[in-house]
């Protein structure tokens, strides 16, 4: 009995959490725009306030 | 500061676009939040359900001797892999791993196929994972007294669901979970060892009786040695899914390299105590065999507490390995679909929770898909196609960190950039990976040919795909956004 309950729980929790981040990701879809979603770019890390980093960031220096 | 977040509220906008907290300049960015600790969780977490199961058929294929010679070996090939992994994703805060590394490296074919190793090994792996979940739900139901038949479609769906909701929500939680509950199955190993005696070989482990003759051993030589090397992989499989989440660390230089080298070094002590509590408890025909190979000895050897948390073990083991899976799949995914790879689509990230929530989403079908199918066609053994197909796309991945290492130092050599950790002796950690890597998909091979095959045919066909219908998107320019210098020789 407990098994059966425990059963109809698990499909009723997958349910709402299915139906939740689908409907999250719709709206977020719909809210912003695709350009505003899609902006990250690879990260950079503390390199960019250490020494090193600042001789690198030297436009010189970049073109990798 | 400007918004990039119409929607959003300001708050929202500002944290996203906030330079100490997202990588700055205007762009949505994943969330820095996470420390060594997290990215110890995080592989760990991936790694160590294959210490309470899976490892144990190595014993089947070598005997004892060939088991805990497949943990050594296989042992140092992930030392290797730790020790490359370190030093150049501790320069490559982004995600991907395995993939960004490919790209800078090597170029976009290479980083297409490294991409794909990449998904298939976490998405297998955490669909194993949801599979292994429901048959502990139905194991423990029976102990439980339940004698009837448990719903596993139920338990496999909930557990995906479950785990790409949190990953959906936030990596500080997803990953502060998984510390903690790696960090219990961890330990109750160490409490195993404690309850056992292990110090004392004359007390509980019978290593006279179970270990010293041959036929226990190695019952069929060192062929058998070299065919258990490919269930050796289960001791480590994984550790390399720290890379996947540097572009999420307050500082990759240094989270990464502490969390993955200590990341090895527990797996490294978590496997040989574990071949040590089970080669002295249970006969090796049983345990090349045992579903539950550590919850086993602890109902042999230890009682009723302690199996029970080596049961509580299991459970987090399992859910930590696939939350770990959902969350670095999801993450290669994600920068491939950055990088036009795949679809742009694909490369968004959440506003609010600052996660690639269409990845995560994308992901969870084909999770279900691999998990349900033994259950579907009723062919458990189709779990082990399904874990190999991640063990032979690891393998292959391995395979390219060697000229991948090479390139590195050639063309970024020590000094000209900056690194959070340089991996001692190069070449050896390569030229050693190289020949481990390579000894394992030989084992591997003997094992699971077909399978081996299949990829090999898969790979190829998806790359013909990718020059033909992809490669045109690829922004050769826009991908490579980090601040370094231009490489020797260009």
């Amino acid at each position: 009995m407990i098994v059966h309950v425990a059963e109809y729980l698990a499909w009723a929790i997958s349910a709402l959490l299915a139906v939740w981040m689908l409907y999250d990701a719709v709206k977020v879809s719909r809210e912003h725009s695709e350009e505003s979603l899609t902006t990250s770019v690879e990260g950079t890390d503390e390199l960019l306030s250490s020494p090193v980093a600042e001789r690198l960031l030297d436009p010189k220096e970049e073109g990798a | 500061m400007t918004s990039v977040v119409p929607g959003g509220t300001s708050q929202q906008a500002v944290e996203a676009t906030t330079d100490a907290q997202g990588g700055g300049r205007g762009h949505l960015a994943l969330k820095k939040v996470l420390g060594p600790a997290h990215i110890w969780g995080l592989g760990v977490g991936i790694v160590l359900v294959g210490e309470y199961m899976g490892w144990n058929f190595s014993v089947q294929k070598g005997g004892m001797f060939g088991a805990l010679i497949a943990a050594w070996v296989v042992g140092v090939l992930y030392t290797c892999v730790a020790m490359i992994d370190s030093e150049v994703t501790s320069t490559v805060a982004a995600a991907g791993g395995q993939y960004t590394q490919a790209k800078h490296m090597i170029g976009p074919l290479m980083a297409f196929n490294v991409g794909l190793f990449l998904v298939l090994e976490y998405t297998m792996l955490a669909a194993a994972d949801a599979n292994v979940m429901s048959y502990l739900v139905s194991t423990i139901a029976n102990h439980l007294g339940y004698t009837g038949d448990v719903n596993q479609y139920a338990f496999i769906i909930l557990a995906v669901m479950v785990l790409a909701f949190l990953n959906y929500r936030g990596v500080l939680a997803t990953l502060s979970i998984n510390l903690v509950i790696t960090a219990i199955a961890a330990l109750a190993i160490v409490v195993l060892f404690v309850a056992t005696q292990g110090w004392s070989t004359d007390a509980q482990l019978h290593f006279q009786g179970l270990v010293s003759y041959h036929a226990n051993a190695l019952p069929y030589g060192w062929l058998g040695v070299l065919a258990a090397f490919q269930f050796g992989m289960w001791y480590y499989l994984g550790i390399e899914g720290t890379c996947q989440a540097a572009e999420e660390c307050r500082s990759a230089a240094r989270s990464i390299p502490l969390g993955t080298m200590t990341g090895i070094i527990t797996l490294l002590i978590a496997a040989v105590l574990t071949w040590y509590v089970c080669a002295g408890s249970l006969p090796w025909q049983y345990l090349g065999v045992s579903i539950t190979p550590l919850f086993d000895t602890a109902l042999v050897n230890a009682g009723g507490a302690v199996a029970g948390l080596l049961a509580v073990g299991t459970v987090f083991a399992t859910l930590a390995s696939a939350n770990g899976c959902i969350n670095d799949a999801s993450r290669a995914w994600f920068s491939m679909g950055r990088d036009n790879y795949l679809p742009s689509w694909f490369g968004a990230i959440h506003p609010r929770y600052r996660t690639p929530f269409r990845a995560i989403l994308f992901l969870v079908p084909v999770a279900i898909a691999f998990a349900i199918l033994p259950v579907l066609l009723n062919k458990p053994e189709l779990l082990a196609t399904v874990i190999t197909f991640s063990i032979l796309s690891a393998l292959l991945m391995y395979s390219f960190m060697v000229p991948n290492m090479f390139r590195f130092r050639k063309l970024w050599p020590i000094g000209v950039l900056h690194r959070g950790y340089t991996h001692p002796l190069h070449p050896l950690p390569a030229i050693t990976l190289a020949v481990i890597a390579a000894l394992v998909l030989f084992a591997t091979f003997l094992g699971y040919g077909t399978t081996l095959v299949t990829l090999v045919i898969f790979y190829p066909l998806a790359s013909i795909w990718f020059v033909l219908f992809r490669y045109k998107y690829v922004r050769r320019g826009k991908q490579f956004s980090m601040p370094w210098p231009r490489p020797k020789g260009y």
